[in-house]
This record gives structure tokens, C-alpha cells and sequence, in this order.
């Protein structure tokens, strides 16, 4: 993402030909829906995809009369979310009206918290997964963390120039992360949203589905030259999916950076992901900056909170403390605890806490087969059973086998019953057919390792034979020429001999012919 | 006064409403304090306020707090004529008489007090209530499934959605 520019027409050339790198900074503000029963200020339903306009009581339609009363799981599920991010929690937080004139919000103005949030001051430090990089981590300021009420859904009727309004989603609860800009690149704004995510999950504080909507990422992103202030900054909405957030940001950074190249101007825009043909688009709202007329919410005198160590909640006093002990181990406790108490390395630690249903493979494996040595497990579930789910664009949650399998599957392969080959062909096999069992397919598909001694020395005097010139290369001293001689004895043993014996036995063989 | 019955409704507020529109008040208020039922079905205009019964707890105290002003009579607010007539203009009220100049000065007395109290170091206010504990409802549902009755109070609907003319969509398309 470091462009150089070289002014090639400047008076000055001295000081000119310094080049000057371009630095692209990203900051990130996430919504991410509260799992709740109820809505935020009114008592009606939250169930994703409930018939139109049915979730919806007196308070989110706005008839006159109707009074917000603050939802209390939706303040604890924030409060978690707060200490599990190292905020501050305030003892005095304050909602606001926040106005917007749209069709979706029926009361033109939506209840948030501007002047004093629930939160602040957070820190979130995560693995930055780069294809075909080093992991490293990151660390990012969280500005704030505030409740606050989601609108309705418009769709648009391009033909007859309407909208049409469904007020399901109006007043649903929101937690607003806003995060500094402390983020380069995309990978690292994706990798911070799944960071989150992973921590929100196991808080069970929001489902954070980005396909229903339950997380909405929205990117603010600027570019500037070295040791200059920062630029002017657009905002890229409407990003669906993990993977879009990365797709998005790095096309906005170029983007921006092309039209400042051609001597363009950035403007203060907001922005639409297009995720079908990859681009950011302009879009017709915020054109002009808004006017959003906070002010303090008559209708909810300020949240207090009890932050006294060792209080316990009450009726209408929610204790911190009390709430504190409840959070569960966090992501990165777990990579941690992986590396100690498994001996597994960073990277292995950081994609099995990525991939939860994975996570709990290794667990449950590892505790029922604790003479497998761990390495021999993770490295079936990563290079193996991952590999297999990525290749066939499988998700892994929808991978129909199940840890009891998998168990039988690496037990196998640590016993030398079978070898990695058969381990996946059993992956497909179990896939296609999840009710067969593993030793039976091992016996129907004959995939049982050949360890007999005598067999595999037979194999590989028939290799030998079958490559002479590989042979020769090996005796001038080629020792990778090896590795054609093994391959030959796996093709011709169908991939069943115990590689490890045939190996042992190959450069037996070898060394005495030389002799 | 009717204007404050609005926002301390029927919801949460019932008894306070009731104090701040006396019994006498009850049928100016009538309008403005309308359950949502009666929003919907406009023929029913016979139907009153329930005020017996609070839906969610209130701080709201339920009985008026005295509170003693230091006496200011002393220095009292002298107005001229070219205040007055300042005043007129600006609040379109006429005070030529007698009984209109004694009510504004009266006011003026009774606003006068704040100004006499010591606000050093004072927070300011964010809300009359603001050392009350803001009241918690239990997640659970209770509301909702009224799609009839609230579609009927929009203009235009289609199967079951508003409808409304286009909103913010992206420039190119």
C-alpha cells in the first residue's frame, strides 16, 4: 500500500527526489446488534425475518404517547462487550436524539448516546492474518462504546420512485463501537472485525450474522504523504462480509490514491460497497454535511451504573463488578493457553481459536486421546480437514463430520492403522456419507496402512527397478532424488505404505547396493 | 400546560399528568393525552384516560417538593416603557393594562429568585431527575403484533409495507 511518488517536474530537484511515501489510514465504526428478546427502549419482538411490520409496538412507530423504557440485558450485554475491550465504564452515561430525517425513522430522530456514552477508552490488540505473510499483531484504540437504536429497512422501488418501509428493525439494540484510526490496510481492519467478532460471540452479547445485518462495518478511510496532517477522509458503507471489508477498504485506498495521482481532490463522501462488481460508489445521501441537532433526551433521565468492587445488581442498579466475573475466557487468552498447555506454536494457537467449531475438535480430541501427541491432532484439523473445507468452498460449520469421527480418524493416524492420504480420502468419504463409520470405510476402501516390513521392502525393490535414473542421480550424491523413488513407491502401493518405513527402508536398500 | 401533559403521557407518567392538569383541566386534555388506541380509531372520541394504572415504575415524584428562595423583593426589577414595548413586540402580548403589566412583573419577581442563588461549583443540570436511577424493564416481549392497527394510520401502504417517497440510494444506478 506504499506508493512512491516521484515529482518529476519540480524547480527544486534536490529536495524533490526525496521521495515521499503515501501513508493510507483507516478507522472503523462497527454496529453490532445486542442478542435480545426484547427491543431497546419497547417491548416488542427481535427475531430475524419475522413477517413485515409484525415486531413492531406503539413506541417504534412513534405514536404520540408512547415513552422509551431502556431495555436492562441490553445495558449488561453492553457493559460485558466494554469490559471484555478494557474500557472505562462510566458511572453516568446520558442518551441523546440524534436527527435524521428519513422514512425509516418514524420518530425523525434515533436515541443514541453522544455527550456521555456507556463507554470508553478500550483497547483491542488481534493477529493480522495476511495471505502469504507473517502474522503480527495489532493494537487499536476504542474511542467509545455507546447504546443506541437501529432504524427501519427501505427497499427501494427504482421503477415507481418509492420506497417501501418495514419498521421490524426499528429500535432493535445496537452497540456503536468507534475505534480509532489506527488501521493501515484492509487485512487489518477484516482481521480486527473477526478479532471482535470472536470476543462478541463468546460474550454471546450479539450473533454478529453480517449476513442478516446483526454487524455492520462501516470503514472511514484517508490517505496522506509522511509527516503531513491527515487527509480528507471518505466513508464506505453497506460492507457485507468479513472478506468485503478487506476488498473494500484496499479498492478505496487505490481509489483514492489514483485520483490524487491525476490530480484530483478527495471529498468528504460517503461511499457504497458494491461487492458484485468490487467498487466503492458515491451515494446521494450526505452530500452536504448534516445538521444532526443533538440533544439530550428528555424522556431517559442519565444510566447510572454501581462500579463499587464487589456490589451486587439490584432492581434498577446494575452492578459492574457483579457483571465482571461473568465474562468468559477471551480469544486471545485462549491462543494463550493453547501455546502453554498444548505446546502448540503462535500460528497454529491463532487459526484454531479462529475457526470455534475447530477449536472445540482440538479440545474434545485432545482430552480424549491425550497419548496423541497435540501436533499430530492440529496439524489434521488445519492441513487437513480445513484444507479439504476451503477447497471445496465449504464452510466449516456446515462440514457434516463429527468430532467422534474425527477422533477415530486421528487415533487411526497416530496408531499407523492408516496414513495421511487415507486420513483424507476419510474426510471426503465421511463428508459425501456422514452416517458411515470410520473403521468400516477404512475396510471398505481397504485404506489401511501397509507397515509389514516384508511388503514394503518388496515395494521398494520394485521402485527401485521402476526408476533407474533416479537411482543413479541418488548414488551421484542427489539426495532429493530420493523423493522420486518414495513417490513411486506410493503410487505403486496406492498410497497406503507407511511413508516413515518406506523411507527408512529406501535408503537401507540404497546404501547397500552402492556398496 | 397541555403541551407538558404530552411527553408526561399515559406510558409512564399517568399520576404526574394528573397533577399537572387538575381534575378541572381533564377534558381540555383529553386530546393530548390520548392512548394510542384512540389515535387509531378516530370515531371513538368518547374513550378516556385510565389513570389508575402505571404501566413501568416512575421517578417522578409523586407529591410537588417545596423549596424556599431567599426573599429578593429588595432589589426589585424596575422596567421601563421601552423594555415594555420591546416585549410586546417580540411576544406579540399587550400590556397596556394594568392587570397584564402586574402578571409580567409578577413573573419577573418570580424568575428573579434563580438569579439570586449561588451556582458556584454546581454541576449544571442535565435533568430534574438527573440523581434517580434510570428505570430497567426485564428483556421480555410484550408488545408487537398491532401491524392492522398501525398501518391503518399510514397514507399510502402496500401489501404490508409504508410506503414513502425515495430515500438516500446510491448515485449510480
Amino acid at each position: 500500500m506504499n506508493y512512491l511518488i516521484i515529482r518529476r517536474l519540480s524547480t527544486q530537484p534536490k529536495l524533490a527526489q526525496i521521495p515521499k511515501r503515501w501513508k493510507s489510514v483507516v478507522g472503523l465504526e462497527v454496529h453490532a446488534q445486542i442478542s435480545s428478546a426484547s427491543k431497546l427502549f419497547s417491548g416488542s419482538g427481535t427475531h430475524f425475518g419475522s413477517a413485515l411490520n409484525t415486531s413492531v409496538a406503539y413506541f417504534d412507530a412513534s405514536i404520540p404517547g408512547t415513552l422509551p423504557v431502556l431495555n436492562r440485558k441490553c445495558v449488561e450485554s453492553g457493559i460485558k462487550a466494554a469490559l471484555a475491550l478494557g474500557c472505562q465504564v462510566n458511572e453516568v452515561s446520558m442518551f441523546d436524539r440524534k436527527h435524521y430525517f428519513y422514512a425509516d425513522l418514524p420518530n425523525g430522530y434515533q436515541i443514541t448516546q453522544q455527550r456521555a456514552a456507556l463507554a470508553n477508552n478500550g483497547k483491542m490488540t488481534f493477529p493480522v492474518i495476511t495471505p502469504g505473510k507473517k502474522v503480527y499483531y495489532k493494537s487499536v484504540q476504542l474511542l467509545q462504546l455507546q447504546l443506541e437504536q437501529d432504524s427501519g429497512k427501505s427497499l427501494h422501488d427504482e421503477q415507481l420512485k418509492r420506497s417501501l418501509v418495514d419498521l421490524n428493525r426499528a429500535g432493535l439494540p445496537l452497540m456503536e463501537l468507534v475505534f480509532a484510526p489506527d488501521l493501515e490496510t484492509g487485512e487489518e481492519a477484516a482481521s480486527l472485525v473477526k478479532e471482535l467478532m470472536l470476543i462478541l460471540k463468546r460474550l454471546q452479547t450479539c450473533s454478529c450474522k453480517m449476513e442478516e445485518g446483526a454487524l455492520r462495518v462501516d470503514a472511514n478511510i484517508s490517505i496522506h504523504q509522511e509527516g503531513d496532517p491527515l487527509g480528507v477522509r471518505t466513508e464506505v458503507k453497506n460492507i457485507g462480509s468479513v472478506r468485503s471489508i478487506s476488498q473494500a477498504i484496499t479498492f478505496e485506498i487505490h481509489r483514492q490514491l489514483e485520483a490524487v495521482a491525476q490530480g484530483g481532490v478527495i471529498t468528504n463522501e460517503t461511499r457504497s460497497w458494491d461487492a458484485e462488481n468490487r467498487r466503492t460508489v458515491a451515494m446521494r445521501d450526505k452530500e452536504v454535511l448534516q445538521d444532526y441537532r443533538f440533544m439530550p433526551e428528555p424522556n431517559l433521565p442519565p444510566l447510572h451504573l454501581n462500579l463499587k468492587p464487589g456490589s451486587k445488581s439490584t432492581e434498577d442498579l446494575v452492578s459492574v463488578a457483579a457483571l465482571s466475573e461473568e465474562i468468559p475466557e477471551l480469544p486471545e487468552d485462549t491462543r494463550q493457553r493453547l501455546m502453554e498447555q498444548y505446546q502448540l506454536n503462535a500460528e497454529t494457537a491463532i487459526i484454531l481459536v479462529n475457526e470455534p467449531i475447530l477449536l472445540d475438535y482440538f479440545l474434545k480430541i485432545s482430552k480424549d486421546l491425550s497419548d496423541v501427541p497435540t501436533k499430530v491432532t492440529s496439524n489434521f484439523l488445519i492441513n487437513d480437514l480445513l484444507t479439504y473445507c476451503n477447497k471445496s468452498n465449504l464452510d466449516i460449520e456446515d462440514c457434516s463430520i463429527t468430532d467422534s469421527d474425527l477422533k477415530n480418524i486421528v487415533k487411526g493416524l497416530h496408531s499407523e492403522q492408516i496414513n495421511l492420504q487415507a486420513a483424507r480420502q476419510l474426510i471426503q468419504l465421511l463428508h459425501t456419507n456422514p452416517t458411515a463409520k470410520v473403521n468400516e470405510l477404512i475396510k471398505q476402501h481397504s485404506l489401511e496402512q501397509i507397515c509389514d516390513l516384508e511388503t514394503i521392502e518388496a515395494l521398494c525393490q520394485q521402485a527401485i527397478s521402476n526408476q533407474p535414473k533416479a537411482v543413479l542421480q541418488y548414488h551421484k550424491g542427489k539426495a532429493k532424488a530420493l523423493f522420486a523413488i518414495v513417490g513411486e513407491v506410493a503410487k505403486i502401493s496406492g498410497q497406503k505404505a507407511n511413508m516413515k518405513s518406506v523411507v527408512e527402508c529406501l535408503e537401507k536398500m540404497l546404501k547397500a547396493a552402492k556398496k | 400546560m397541555n403541551k407538558n401533559c404530552i411527553s408526561a403521557s399515559w406510558r409512564c407518567d399517568e399520576r404526574t399528568a394528573r397533577q399537572v392538569c387538575s381534575a378541572d383541566d381533564s377534558d381540555k386534555m383529553a386530546d393530548c393525552c390520548k392512548r394510542p388506541e384512540d389515535f387509531q380509531c378516530p370515531i371513538n372520541k368518547t374513550a378516556k384516560l385510565d389513570f389508575k394504572e402505571l404501566r413501568y415504575a416512575t421517578k417522578v415524584p409523586q407529591t410537588p417538593v417545596d423549596t424556599v428562595f431567599p426573599e429578593t423583593t429588595a432589589n426589585r426589577v424596575e422596567i421601563d416603557a421601552k423594555t415594555i414595548q420591546l416585549l410586546e413586540r417580540l411576544s406579540l402580548v399587550n400590556l397596556d393594562s394594568e392587570q397584564a403589566l402586574a402578571t409580567l412583573n409578577s413573573s419577573i419577581q418570580f424568575a428573579d429568585k434563580i438569579a439570586h442563588i449561588n451556582t458556584e461549583n454546581v454541576r449544571p443540570l442535565y435533568t430534574v431527575l438527573e440523581n434517580q436511577q434510570l428505570q430497567l424493564r426485564n428483556d421480555e416481549v410484550k408488545e408487537g403484533d398491532c401491524r392492522v392497527e398501525l398501518l391503518r394510520n399510514a397514507k399510502v401502504t402496500d401489501e404490508d409495507y409504508y410506503v414513502s417517497p425515495p430515500g438516500n440510494i446510491p448515485l449510480e444506478q
